[in-house]
């Protein structure tokens, strides 16, 4: 496995169909997409509203982990999320950030879009940096 | 015949593996047992943080579907449609069966307030959440 699709090895990774697209370092952004799986789906037929931070915490993880050179990963203490439109199944495009990365505590950012660009969900987390897990 | 917030009613609860435990009508508070699938550990061997929220939304909407057929029966119940919700991480989730703790802070025509918690077996609290959400009408049941 290689660096570059690193969250591909991981279970709950796999569940949402994560690929690493893209980061900038200097924005310390990562872009990934996803596919949202059917077993997300709730009656309204979309993704159940708790799950869509599902995503969001992977984005926000992975723009932590590359902006430390794959060093580090956040253990949450806090997410926060804003639901704007429903989450369909299939493909997702997922952005997170770096908004201040402390040496105790970091704050990251993300976004969830549909392919055509249209914002569905936004979140943040306050976290504290640990080395990143390693997998057994 | 089994209430509809005490059965399994989405593939998002089925693949949480929800189970009804009780409800109590006097303080409106659901409780339901969760089993994570092997698909939500992250490689701390944990659930992953975000998923967390999926077991806290389905306790936190059985909660206000439980509580407004209490109320208003099984024609005036509610799902929330969520608007946002903010979820505080005290301890690992593990990968074995855990409890779950819906209420309804405070369920308006508008808009529904609720509140949740995941437990461990010993009772430890693992996670928390609020939401603010829109009731809205049970897909399907009414139509």
């Amino acid at each position: 496995m290689t660096d570059t699709n690193h969250a591909l090895g991981a279970a709950h990774a796999d569940l949402m169909g994560v690929e690493f697209d893209h980061f900038n370092k200097d924005r310390e952004e990562i872009t990934l997409r996803f596919h949202a799986p059917e077993s997300f789906i709730t009656p309204r037929g979309s993704v159940q509203g708790g799950l869509v931070a599902g995503f969001l915490d992977e984005v926000m993880g992975w723009a932590h982990v590359w902006a430390t050179e794959q060093e580090e990963a956040p253990l949450n203490l806090e997410i926060s999320m804003s639901l704007l439109k429903p989450v369909v199944a299939g493909p997702l495009i997922g952005k997170g950030r770096v908004v201040r990365r402390g040496r105790k505590v970091i704050f990251l950012e993300g976004e969830l879009f549909d392919t055509a660009g249209k914002l569905l969900a936004r979140s943040t987390s306050t976290a504290i940096p640990t080395p990143r897990p390693v997998r057994g | 015949m089994a209430r509809i917030y005490e059965k399994r009613r989405s593939p998002s609860s089925e693949l949480m593996g929800s189970e009804f435990v009780s409800f109590d009508e006097e303080t409106g508070e659901l409780t339901c047992r969760y089993t994570p699938p092997a698909s939500f550990a992250s490689p701390r061997g944990a659930v992953q943080g975000g998923l967390i929220a999926g077991f806290l939304d389905e306790v936190m909407g059985g909660a206000l579907l439980a509580v407004t057929e209490a109320r208003s029966g099984t024609a005036e119940q509610r799902l929330p449609l969520n608007l946002d919700m903010n979820l505080t991480f005290l301890r690992m989730v593990p990968m074995e069966t855990i409890t779950g703790k819906g209420r309804v802070v405070k369920a308006g025509k508008r808009v529904a307030f609720l509140e949740g918690e995941l437990l461990d077996k010993d009772g430890n609290v693992l996670a928390r959440a609020t939401s603010s959400a829109i009731p809205t009408p049970v897909p399907g049941v009414n139509d």
